[in-house]
């Protein structure tokens, strides 16, 4: 589905990935960790295709696709999503009308027809519901004096009504308690099909406790050092990433 | 009488002079009529001692009125109009008492008079000089106070061209049922001066909502010029919601010139949104004249292609404990002009008055312009005040965002301008009237270019 080959990216002059190289197919869930400063928020804005990012060398292939090409908006209508680690505020806008405009756009690229507002507002409903958000959230202006759990889940409830191909999380765990974090976890967990793929940024190994990932790979210095499955996960949460650096380092000098 | 061959642009106010005398002409044995004898009054002392602001004037400075006055204009023709022309300018789904205005005359038959007569005063001004009591000791009042004390040249002008305005007074403790709707037509071919009056009096303990809007029947290539007077008076602890929308054609002139007279405890509220006009200047001036009193003055605006739109706003704190609040939000593009000048006056005598007032304004094109000046005048110390302005741009991480959930960045500004009127929008009480605001304000975002984001 994804495939990374060498990718260097850097903003304003400062190299910040450097020849990532990193496969992800259908129905695998990867989990890319690191210490601050790797690169991993870099990486999900790259492949969202932000503003600023300019890609100096490597390719990017989405379903055949060179991903580089497509704009912010085709890039999501071809099924590319991005949580945000800071959703925006929206003042004026309400949830519901903006899922509405969206669930919309991207029907209207698949060659759907627009649902009506009915048919919207059970489906919006209905997804709000597997999040525990109440519907009174759909009428508030998008992420408006939302707490910081609130917006994580209304991040996770665009992916939801959005129903994504691949799905970049980008520290979605962060700020969230333990009961936010398994609510969120779990509607990641009921929208995974063999068919999808979801790219998890973390800092933390207590994510990786509700959504388990298939492969756990560690970003230092815009590359990728270390790849594994679960248990790498767990080391980490263990000894830190000092190993890591060292590991590097000898690497390097030898 | 001879039309005069060259236009010297200091001669404006001979053009109009000369124009009444063509008028007075035309009027054979009418000339007794009362109206007529403060018309003759508001020119002889527009040709004396009333001068057009030039931008020398601090009031004017950002609008210049030299366009305004360029053109020949007429009086307005008498036309016909059928009750299917007027149904596109209805809001759907309210039941409301409408009256009509074409070309700045009070229309009877399009108008439901009859029906509004059971339940208020409703009298058009030239017949309401002649008669006895109230209505033409109200009327008379305030049609002399213009002719003889005005000092805004163009209110002056209105009370000389005025042909047939309308009066309204709403009795003591009526709540009526209804909004009243008036609806202005400009159905012009030449160059003509349209010259609305209306005067509207709020009894004690009444409560009444008047929608004013101002619409176009032809896409004519002669500019018009629209100068409209409403005058509202609000006795003691009466209410008052005006809403005022202004779609004339863009190459029309716009100016209003709303005042309000507040008796004690009274609430009066403004809801207006300007969306036509090639040059518009809205005067809204609430004079206090009691304690405990409310006034709100909310706007809004979008200004395409070379439009100009100005909104003075004036509320004179006289007296102890009267509330107000304003807020003005617009978005200019291309290269259209914003001005906002908002004065706040708070006197000496005026304790514990809370005046609260923002304009905030986004300008999405290099050669669009907003000029925001809020003016807060404080001679009291025991009060409650503030002001600000702001005046920028989309905001480019909303707009990432957006597009980051599949919306094109046509679709993602559309949005963003919508919402950032929304503060405004839903301001309005009537869901009809907000409906088609919203409305028309879709329309126009449609007729907008591209958005360049920079």
């Amino acid at each position: 589905m994804l495939i990374i080959k060498d990718l260097h990216a850097e903003i304003e002059g400062k190299k910040i990935l450097n020849g990532i190289d990193l496969q992800i197919n259908a129905g695998e869930v990867h989990a890319i960790m690191g210490p601050n400063g790797s690169g991993k928020s870099t990486l999900a804005h790259v492949l969202a295709g932000r503003e600023g990012y300019e890609i100096t060398e490597g390719s990017i292939t989405y379903m055949g696709k060179d991903l580089i090409e497509l704009s912010v908006d085709e890039r999501a209508k071809e099924g590319v999503f991005q949580a945000f680690q800071y959703p925006i505020e929206i003042p004026g806008v309400s949830t519901a009308n903006f899922l509405k405009h969206t669930i919309n756009a991207v029907r209207k690229h698949q060659e759907k027809t627009d649902l009506s507002a009915k048919e919207m507002l059970k489906y919006i409903k209905e997804k709000a519901k597997m999040l525990d958000m109440e519907a009174s959230f759909l009428s508030r202006s998008l992420n408006q004096g939302f707490s910081g759990g609130e917006k994580k889940r209304n991040e996770i409830l665009q992916m939801a009504v959005l129903e994504p191909t691949l799905a970049v999380l980008d520290e979605t765990d962060s700020g969230l308690d333990i009961d936010a974090l398994k609510t969120v976890a779990n509607g990641v967990n009921q929208l995974k099909t063999k068919d999808n793929a979801f790219m998890v940024i973390t800092h933390y190994q207590r994510l990786l406790d509700y959504i388990i990932p298939d492969f756990v790979h560690v970003l230092y210095n815009g590359q990728i050092v270390k790849s594994g499955d679960k248990k790498l996960a767990l080391q980490l949460e263990e000894k830190g990433y000092d190993w890591i650096k060292e590991e590097v380092a000898a690497l390097t000098t030898s | 009488m001879t039309t005069p061959k060259t236009r010297d642009k200091n001669d404006s106010r001979k053009k109009f002079i000369e124009l009444f005398q063509q008028y007075e002409n035309s009027l054979n044995g009418q000339k007794d009529y009362a109206g007529h004898a403060i018309q003759k009054t508001a020119i002889q002392r527009f040709s004396n001692d009333v001068n057009f602001p030039t931008r020398r004037n601090e009031d004017w400075k950002y609008t210049n009125v030299t366009q305004v006055l360029q053109p020949l204009y007429e009086q307005p023709k008498l036309v016909d109009i059928s009750a299917e022309e007027i149904k596109p300018f209805l809001f759907e789904g309210l039941d409301a008492y409408v009256l009509v205005f074409v070309n700045g005359t009070y229309n009877k038959e399009l108008s439901s008079k009859e029906e509004l007569s059971k339940k208020i005063i409703v009298q058009d001004i030239s017949s309401g000089l002649q008669e006895d009591g109230l209505t033409k000791a109200t009327t008379s009042e305030y049609l002399n106070k213009w002719a003889n004390e005005a000092t805004n040249s163009f209110r002056v002008l209105n009370t000389a061209f005025a042909q047939n305005g309308i009066y309204i007074a709403v009795p003591e403790g009526l709540e009526l049922d209804r909004p009243v709707h008036i609806l202005n037509i400009a159905y012009t071919e030449e160059a003509t001066v349209i010259s609305p009056q209306k005067i509207i009096v709020a009894g004690e303990n009444s409560k009444i909502t008047v929608i004013e809007t101002y619409h176009h029947l032809t896409n004519s290539k002669q500019t018009y010029f629209t100068n409209t007077v409403t005058q509202l008076v609000l006795k003691r602890n009466a209410i008052v919601d005006h809403y005022r929308i202004q779609d004339e054609d863009e190459t029309a002139y716009f100016i209003n010139n709303t005042e309000i007279e507040q008796l004690r405890d009274s609430t009066y509220s403004s809801y207006a949104v300007d969306l036509g006009g090639k040059l518009v200047r809205n005067n809204l001036n609430s004079i206090l004249k009691d304690r405990g009193t409310t006034t709100n003055f909310y706007g809004l605006y979008v200004g395409v292609n070379k439009q100009h739109i100005d909104n003075q706003t004036f509320i004179d704190h006289a007296y102890p404990n009267c509330d107000s609040n304003e807020l003005y939000k617009g978005i200019l593009m291309d290269k259209a002009k914003g001005v906002f000048n908002g004065k706040i006056m708070v006197r000496q005598d005026a304790q514990k008055t809370n005046a609260f007032q923002q304009n905030h304004s986004l300008v999405l094109s290099k050669t669009a312009k907003m000029n925001s000046k809020p003016q807060l005048e404080i001679f009291a110390d025991d009060v409650k005040c503030s002001h600000g302005a702001t005046i920028g741009q989309l905001n480019k991480e909303a707009l990432y965002y957006m597009r980051s959930r599949g919306l094109s960045e046509k679709e993602a500004v559309s949005i963003l301008k919508q919402a950032f009127l929304t503060e405004i929008t839903e301001l309005i009480k009537i869901d009809p009237v907000k409906e088609k605001a919203e409305q028309m304000l879709v329309d126009k975002f449609k007729q907008m270019q591209e958005t360049p984001v920079n």
